[in-house]
């Protein structure tokens, strides 16, 4: 009984003390730097950090004021695990969808997408993860006073 | 056995005991740097707030679009780095963190890696008395300057940082300092804009301080959240006498369906739609005029 005392002891101590190490992976500097490396020659502005717990909240949207003349790069960065990827998609200022990084119909992932933005104005991201079992990951906005590749993979 | 079971219940409320006092005196600190700094609530929800500054464009895109434009490099037009020792209140210090921000999109978008290391050791000095200087690793930032080659990773080393303060600023509910530094990038970016075109016409950055008409409401709506303290109304009057220049100015958006093509099995939509920015020279004039004014006054004034 000493021994399960002890043990017990130590690991409800050991959950103070841990950090909370899978929650932190997304937030991490290292997963930013990781991800920000698609960035290519786009010049990087913000990132959105996406945390979503399962059951909770289904998605998380931000909004960014985007300006006609240039290309914006949003790189989806998650922690790539089968069934829990992470769907971004980019909506105008009507909230019509303008390209997400999931094709449906081929049932294919992109990790990022460039939009050449004609019209400046209010842009709609909404991140959420498949299924409803949650996840987290970023999503890393660049831009460029050039491009035209909508989506890539 | 039960004595056991009670040695190891009491351990372990101690233990408790001694964490919990540990994370009030790290708060004491926490909570008297956010009493100093005459911290008040937003009359908005804070929801709103963080969404509303997020969505504000960095200073690295009109930078961007006065480098394409092929005008040469001023530094004359920049805050002085010898002004920070004017900053003492901690709202002036805020709001010019956002001031020189604003010349480093400007400088970085040029590659004065020099001068770039000098504005950001003007931000680290302002950062550190508002507590937020442990967000810029200067160690990297003078790797990154000493070399030109380097510009690109100094201005993702830059903006992260940047972006992290402001990211703790609002987690410690200092959302008041996060608009004043908002507040603060985005006129300079407007002032420097303004200032470039006074000497070359360039219809690209006409444009884009016609487009600042969307952005001046985003930034009068959050300094009016504060409106209870005198600096943030005061502000949020100055800010409302840029935005008179801006009223005459439209900005049409013209809605056409986009188109789906498709190349080498990669889909590609072409957005249609476009905004077109109705903007005069007697209009970029106007604004020119009482952005200069209004910044002299917030930037210049020694504290009272």
């Amino acid at each position: 009984m000493a021994k399960v005392s002890i043990t017990c002891f130590f690991l409800l101590c050991g959950l103070f003390l841990i950090p909370e190490k899978n929650s932190g992976q997304c937030a991490s500097n290292e997963f930013l730097d990781n991800c920000a490396t698609s960035l290519g020659t786009y010049t990087f502005i913000k990132a959105f950090h996406i945390k979503i717990k399962p059951r909770k909240k289904y998605t998380i949207e931000y909004s960014y004021i985007f300006s006609k003349g240039s290309s914006y790069i949003i790189v989806i960065c998650d922690r790539n695990i089968e069934g829990k990827r992470m769907i971004t998609n980019l909506y105008d200022r009507s909230h019509k969808l303008v390209v997400s990084n999931y094709d449906k119909e081929n049932s294919e992932y992109h990790s990022y997408f460039v939009y050449p933005c004609t019209a400046t104005g209010v842009y709609y991201i909404e991140s959420y993860f498949e299924g409803t079992k949650g996840g987290c990951g970023v999503n890393i906005i660049g831009f460029s006073k050039s491009g035209h590749n909508i989506i890539e993979q | 056995m039960n004595n056991k079971i009670w040695l190891f219940i009491t351990i372990f409320v101690f233990f408790l005991a001694c964490r919990s006092n540990q994370t009030k005196e790290e708060d004491l600190d926490v909570n008297e740097i956010i009493e100093s700094m005459e911290d008040i609530g937003p009359e908005i929800s804070e929801e709103t707030l963080n969404a509303i500054i997020q969505s504000i464009p960095s200073p690295l895109e009109t930078a961007s679009v006065i480098k394409n434009s092929g005008v040469d490099f001023k530094s004359d037009i920049l805050n002085a780095v010898e002004n920070v020792n004017m900053y003492t209140t901690s709202y002036k210090k805020a709001f010019n963190i956002g001031v020189y921000g604003g010349d480093l999109g400007y400088i970085n978008m040029y590659g004065k890696s020099y001068l770039a290391l000098s504005y950001l050791n003007s931000i680290k000095k302002l950062a550190d008395d508002l507590n937020v200087g442990q967000f810029f690793d200067f160690a990297l930032i003078k790797r990154l300057a000493s070399n030109r080659d380097k510009m690109d990773s100094l201005i993702y080393v830059s903006t992260k940082n940047f972006n992290k303060m402001d990211n703790y600023l609002r987690e410690q509910k200092r959302g008041n300092l996060s608009v004043l530094i908002v507040a603060g990038t985005w006129l300079e970016g407007l002032y420097i804009a303004t200032q470039v075109v006074k000497e070359k016409h360039n219809t690209e950055i006409f444009e884009r301080i016609g487009e600042q008409k969307m952005i001046i409401d985003q930034i009068i709506l959050i300094l009016s959240a504060y409106r209870n303290d005198i600096y943030f109304n005061d502000l949020a009057e100055k800010f409302g006498e840029i935005k008179k220049e801006f009223d005459p100015i439209t900005i049409e958006y013209i809605y056409r369906e986009p188109e789906t093509k498709e190349v080498d099995g990669i889909l590609f939509i072409v957005d249609n739609s476009t905004t077109e920015v109705k903007i005069t020279e007697e209009h970029i004039r106007k604004i020119e005029e009482v952005t200069a004014r209004i910044r002299a006054e917030i930037i210049l004034q020694a504290d009272q």
